[in-house]
């Protein structure tokens, strides 16, 4: 069943401000182009990863599923309702973590107040705690600086979980975290995942991760979703270049052959013509230099690329 | 990221560095004479009574006796005398107290009335952001001191007259120091998600925003009591707010003069006392900046 | 990127008359929620403690207060876009016939009063960063707090006495020795005159008059160049660029007062509008102690006199003065550092 259903979602900023004096001047109003024309689906109870590199536009999607920011142009249904009139119902059942939870706890609050002010219950605060391996004894009157990175994202977890919600958006929630928390993080996010049911967005630019914890993938690349499908057939056998790149340029052990996709990621105020990859990709054609490819369906997922045009 | 520090923390970290105890010891004294000396004055214009106000000086600091007048300083009349035969120090420890008065005043409404504006400004944004920014920048382009002598002459330049020229004055810097403080903030995860946590407006306001605010603005609050004391007295040197006979260091400053150069002591006690408190304020909140933000900013 | 520098330029320019504009119309309204009453006000106009009431009626007219405010307000900005200042009450001339005697003599003393004050904090500064933690760094930052915690009027009255009376090697009053004839005046600025004249015994005068006010003015406000300069070195030393100097066999002190000193100036760029404005403020204490008649000593003349005219315009003055400089000092450091022309 889907939960959360997003259509042709366009977030567009403005890059500089225009004042009095640049408008006299005729100066054009540039964009940057966040996210152009995303679909997403999440389904109940999945994980659904979100892979993508710095610039691509995974965090303004986070943002907008949960409802922080609007999308310029673009659909939102959360449970068959209009998301985008209906907010106060999104944000009963979605819940965010964020990167780095010294920024994203309010540091003048304990760690008791943090979790008791979404949920006024002293008891569920203890069990909340418990769940994501904390001693309540010990953190309580803890502030979030006087706590390790892992603990402080494990309150960060708890006080998103507080709110009872049936999906939660994870933002790169362990690329903050030295390696070995990272895996404790991780392996804490799979175990609640199954014992509370809940339905995940994750978003990260860790190829490992995603492969980890994802059953359903969507690669996203220059504001664009590039392929989606299972995180299986995707890691198995990956059908967009870029995500070939991706995962060719993760060094494995024994493995001495890394071919990480060439040059940049590109602007995104003026995105290339076509196919966004086509300056990067070893197998671009005429056409991608001038068509953006749409998402075409292959072998039961879909990808965006004029290689499986036929 | 400062760390949240509760006030035995802060004052036993000020006490173990040299330079911060002395200005906190020069600030104690400073404020508890001021507090002491203060009150009697007080006291003393209640019960009518000018004795209470000078009971605790060596001298009666209005007691003119020309037989007196230009003494340099002695073992009786520790700082010399005026030239009216008046005794210095007891005129200083008089005058002292009405400088703290203003002080915390103007330093505390430019907090109260900068908070307002800042804040607001800072996290509404938009045109009500740039015509606040614009009118601080009007009032800071020119020096306090200049701004308060051309608002004196209609404000009725008496002490009150002068506390209030002040505060209109003072409080842009506030504005501008809560406004840089606010647009960090506010785009700090927990404050941008905390929509969907159903966090109040209110306690956004007070929890979130204000005391993640506080504490930069504090630091320098206590190194601007020594400005807003060091140009009160320069007004005072110029004669405004000055109501004779009660004694302003900057006036006992600028009469002494008149005894330049053999009476070199009634122009420059006052001078070195105003000295004395502005270092120990400028000590104390170096320290104190030191200590909430983990270092000097201005 | 020439296109983007004159925009730049246009941009600062524009917000420095806005910035003006803007501050008269406070003023303004400043004034009239505190004497709403034309008459009041008439009477802090009239320069006359007490004016009877045929000529407050006078005053009122005159000034027209009794328009509505914004009325006064463009007409006092169109008058003074012509030059003209009104009368002074006092000394029945007009205002700007005053001000272009007084502040150009102030000038004198500030402009050259600023640059000493960022010569002294940054060559303190830099001694200061490059010694650190030893003696000579304390040193420095003792006198640092000692001078910017004296009221102006202490350092100026402390040099008066010991350089003019103790030591006689200056004289302690006056822009020149009276008994001198002064010069045709061509350029208002008493120096210049006497240069353009080749009046050397008018100029000697003129310039041991000027020592110990703008010392006094450089002493008062340095220290604050002094910190931010020691900070801005202390970071540049340690910047990689500075160690690759020192590897490529630079001798430090080539390092720190050549290369380092360069970087670590720019920020410096931005307190000489602050420094100016408190060097105009300073000069009403240290005009006043050194019998120095300029705006200084004119604005504190005006408070005597009730002269509120005199008092007004001088403030409008110096304000002007101050942006300008802040103009100067904005477009300076828009050369030194590119990037902020395209940020703007």
């Amino acid at each position: 069943m889907e939960i959360y259903v997003g259509k042709s979602i366009r977030k567009y900023y403005a890059s500089s401000k225009i004042g009095l004096l640049d408008r006299l001047t005729g100066k054009k109003p540039l964009f940057v182009k966040a996210l152009d024309d995303v679909s997403i689906t999440i389904n109940e109870g999945e994980v659904l990863g979100v892979l993508g590199e710095s610039g691509c536009g995974k965090t303004t999607l986070a943002k907008i599923l949960a409802t922080l920011e609007k999308p310029t142009y673009g659909e939102l249904y959360f449970m068959g309702k209009n998301a985008l009139k209906n907010e106060e119902f999104v944000r009963k059942h979605v819940s965010i973590v964020f990167q780095n939870p010294l920024l994203s706890l309010n540091p003048r609050l304990t760690v008791e107040e943090l979790i008791y002010e979404v949920n006024k219950n002293k008891k569920e605060v203890k069990k909340l705690l418990d769940l994501v391996g904390l001693s309540y004894d010990y953190v309580k009157d803890k502030y979030p600086n006087e706590l390790s990175g892992g603990q402080a994202q494990r309150v960060a977890i708890a006080r998103a979980l507080a709110k009872n919600p049936s999906l939660l958006i994870l933002d790169e929630p362990t690329s903050a975290l030295d390696a070995s928390v990272q895996a404790q993080i991780l392996n804490l996010l799979i175990d609640l995942q199954k014992e509370l049911k809940i339905t995940y967005l994750f978003i990260t630019h860790n190829i490992s991760v995603a492969k980890y914890i994802s059953d359903r993938l969507m690669v996203l690349y220059a504001g664009k979703v590039v392929e989606e499908g299972s995180a299986n057939d995707i890691f198995e056998k990956p059908l967009h270049p870029y995500t070939q790149g991706l995962i060719s340029s993760v060094p494995k052990f024994g493995v001495k052959d890394l071919r990480p996709p060439s040059g940049e990621a590109p602007s995104l105020i003026t995105p290339p013509s076509g196919c966004r990859f086509h300056p990067r990709c070893p197998f671009a054609m005429q056409i991608c230099k001038v068509k953006e490819p749409p998402l075409l369906e292959v072998e039961g997922r879909k990808v965006a690329c004029w290689l499986y045009a036929r | 990221m400062a760390s949240v520090k509760d006030y035995k923390t802060i004052l036993k970290m000020l006490v173990k560095e040299p330079a911060g105890l002395t200005g906190l010891i020069i600030v104690s004294a400073f404020l508890i004479w001021s507090l002491i000396q203060g009150s009697l004055e007080l006291i003393s214009i209640y019960t009518k009574n000018p004795r209470y106000s000078y009971m605790l000086l060596p001298h009666n600091p209005f007691a003119i006796n020309p037989a007196l007048a230009l003494h340099p300083p002695t073992l009786a009349y520790l700082m010399g005398t005026n030239g009216e035969g008046e005794d210095i120090l007891s005129r200083i420890l008089y005058a002292i107290p009405r400088d703290a008065f203003v002080a915390i005043v103007v330093v505390f409404s430019s907090i109260v009335i900068g908070a307002v504006i800042g804040i607001l400004s800072g996290y509404i944004g938009g045109w009500l952001d740039e015509i606040f920014m614009r009118i601080t920048d009007a009032f800071l382009s020119l020096p306090a001191l200049i701004l308060v002598i051309a608002i004196s002459v209609p404000l009725k330049a008496n002490y009150f007259g002068v506390i209030l020229g002040l505060s209109i004055v003072w409080w842009p810097t506030y504005a501008r120091l809560f406004r840089v403080q606010v647009l960090e903030v506010k785009n700090a995860d927990y404050v941008s998600s905390a929509p969907i946590y159903n966090i109040s407006k209110a306690r956004l306001f007070y929890k979130y925003i204000f005391l993640n605010v506080i504490d930069p603005i504090l630091a320098y609050a206590t190194l601007d009591l020594g400005n807003v004391i060091l140009t009160y007295s320069t007004l005072a040197f110029i004669g405004i707010g000055v109501t004779p006979p009660i004694p302003e260091l900057g006036a006992m400053a600028s009469n002494g003069l008149s005894g330049l150069p053999e009476a070199w002591w009634w122009p420059l006690f006052p001078g070195l006392t105003i000295l004395l408190i502005v270092m120990g304020f400028s000590l104390l909140g170096d320290r104190i900046q030191e200590i909430l933000m983990g270092e000097v900013m201005y | 990127m020439k296109g983007g520098f004159i925009i730049f330029l246009i941009r600062r320019i524009i917000n420095a008359i806005v910035t003006i504009f803007l501050l008269i119309v406070l003023l303004f309204i400043l004034l009239h929620i505190i004497a709403p009453n034309p008459l009041t006000l008439a009477k802090i106009y009239s320069g006359n403690p007490h004016p009877t009431y045929a000529q407050l009626l006078v005053v009122e007219k005159e000034y027209g207060l009794n328009k509505p405010l914004y009325v006064q307000i463009i007409t006092y900005i169109w008058n003074l876009l012509h030059g003209n200042l009104g009368e002074d009450p006092i000394y029945k001339v007009p205002v700007i016939n005053l001000l272009s005697k007084y502040i150009p003599r102030t000038l004198e003393i500030t402009i050259p009063a600023t640059i000493l004050s960022v010569i002294m904090g940054l060559i303190s500064g830099a001694i200061a960063a490059s010694n650190r933690g030893k003696g000579l760094d304390y040193f420095l930052r003792g006198v640092y707090l000692v001078t910017w915690a004296s009221p102006t009027f202490l350092i100026a009255t402390v040099f008066q006495l010991a350089v003019a009376y103790y030591l006689k090697l200056l004289p302690p009053y006056g822009i020149v020795n009276p008994a001198l004839t002064s010069p045709p005046n061509i350029t208002g600025f008493p120096l210049l005159n006497a240069l353009l004249a080749g009046d050397w015994p008018y100029f000697i005068s003129v310039l041991r008059h000027m020592v110990l006010p703008v010392v006094s003015l450089a002493v008062a406000n340095f220290g604050i160049v002094t910190r931010i300069s020691r900070a801005s070195m202390l970071v540049n030393m340690n910047a990689d660029y500075a160690k690759l100097s020192l590897m490529k066999g630079l001798s430090r002190r080539k390092v720190v007062y050549g290369v380092v000193l360069r970087n670590a100036s720019i920020p410096i760029v931005t307190l000489i509008a602050l420094l100016f404005g408190s060097s105009m403020a300073g000069s009403v204490a240290v005009e006043d102690i050194f019998q120095y008649h300029g705006m200084g000593w004119f604005i504190t003349n005006s408070l005597l006199n009730l002269d509120y005219v005199g008092i007004i315009s001088t403030t409008i003055i110096v304000a002007i003065s101050v942006i300008t400089a802040n103009l100067i000092a904005d477009i300076m450091y828009g050369i030194l550092d590119p990037r902020v022309r395209v940020i703007g």
